[in-house]
């Protein structure tokens, strides 16, 4: 069974009632996916075994071999591309890691290079499996370090799991 | 030189537009011959990036100068780096704009003046 603690509103008491209920509860994987701010590790104390980096792939434009025919700037839904002359300027904050102008690019001219947007935690609390997203402060995508856990989370065994998520995020779109 | 006014119309007498990449349009004026010719920002309602994509059609259309209220980070990257100068704190009509760009008043900037999503008003622009 999964139990997810959500929230419109930040400050209701997510966290509290999240790991309330986790520490109630025998077998018990925690997952904290507020990744912007992560408190249930306050109040859990969890030893952290493992640090792992999230990624995304953002383009990386090789000039000697771009020929300025801007297909990459037209396609990107996100404005993540310009392009002055030959010259191609990328905004890694604004792309989303879709792939599109790598597949675009006439030239062959642009590779992805992963850029790190946070990390996920692992680790135990009391006799629980606990697990966290951290969004790298100033980067504003958190979905995918949010996709991440919950990917992670179906390769953990367990009985009980209980996320928090603060879905503003989702609420807006982003 | 070849300037471009954000505006919230399409001619010499529509008002200064103070945001740059969400501005509802450009007015584009030789201030050498006063010739001028609107254009769309196709930026205006875009969901993110509205300071870069606008930035790039200024680059497009071959502009030396932006002359607007106040630029952000990612559209005063573009323009800094396509070697555009940017006057900011401008008000009025587009035709007092290219006034005081031609009487030598404006000053130009060499950092953002706004800060990231401030012209897009709403939630984006408040949070």
């Amino acid at each position: 069974m999964i139990i997810a603690v959500a929230s419109g509103k930040g400050g209701t008491g997510k966290t509290t009632v999240a790991v309330s209920i986790a520490l109630s509860l025998d077998v018990v994987q925690f997952v904290d996916c507020d990744v912007e701010e992560p408190n249930a590790a306050i109040f859990l104390r969890p030893v952290i075994a493992e640090k792992i980096p999230v990624t995304m792939p953002v383009p990386e434009v090789d000039e000697s071999k771009c020929s300025g025919c801007r297909k990459c700037a037209e396609l990107c839904a996100y404005n993540a591309l310009v392009v002055i002359g030959k010259r191609v300027l990328v905004f890694p904050h604004m792309c989303h890691g879709c792939g599109g102008c790598t597949l675009i690019c006439p030239e062959k001219a642009i590779a992805v290079k992963p850029r790190e947007i946070g990390t996920i935690e692992t680790g135990h609390a009391h006799s629980m499996e606990f697990m966290q997203g951290i969004l790298n402060v100033g980067d504003p995508m958190a979905t995918p370090i949010i996709g991440q856990l919950r990917a992670r989370q179906r390769f953990l065994h367990t009985g009980y799991r209980t996320h928090t998520v603060r879905p503003a995020r989702f609420a807006s779109g982003g | 030189m070849k300037l471009c006014i954000s505006s919230t119309g399409k001619d010499l007498q529509a008002g200064v537009d103070p945001r740059f990449g969400r501005a509802a349009g450009y007015v584009i004026v030789d201030s050498d011959t006063g010739a001028f010719e609107s254009a769309e920002n196709p930026a205006a309602m875009a969901g993110g990036g509205a300071g870069t994509k606008a930035a790039q059609m200024v680059i497009d259309r071959g502009a030396q100068a932006v002359l607007t209220g106040n630029i952000g980070p990612n559209a005063f990257a573009v323009l800094n780096a396509a070697g555009i100068v940017m006057y900011t704190g401008v008000s009025g009509s587009v035709q007092d704009a290219v006034d005081a760009f031609n009487s030598g008043r404006l000053q130009t900037v060499s950092a953002p003046t706004a800060p990231a999503h401030a012209g897009s008003g709403g939630r984006r622009g408040c949070s």
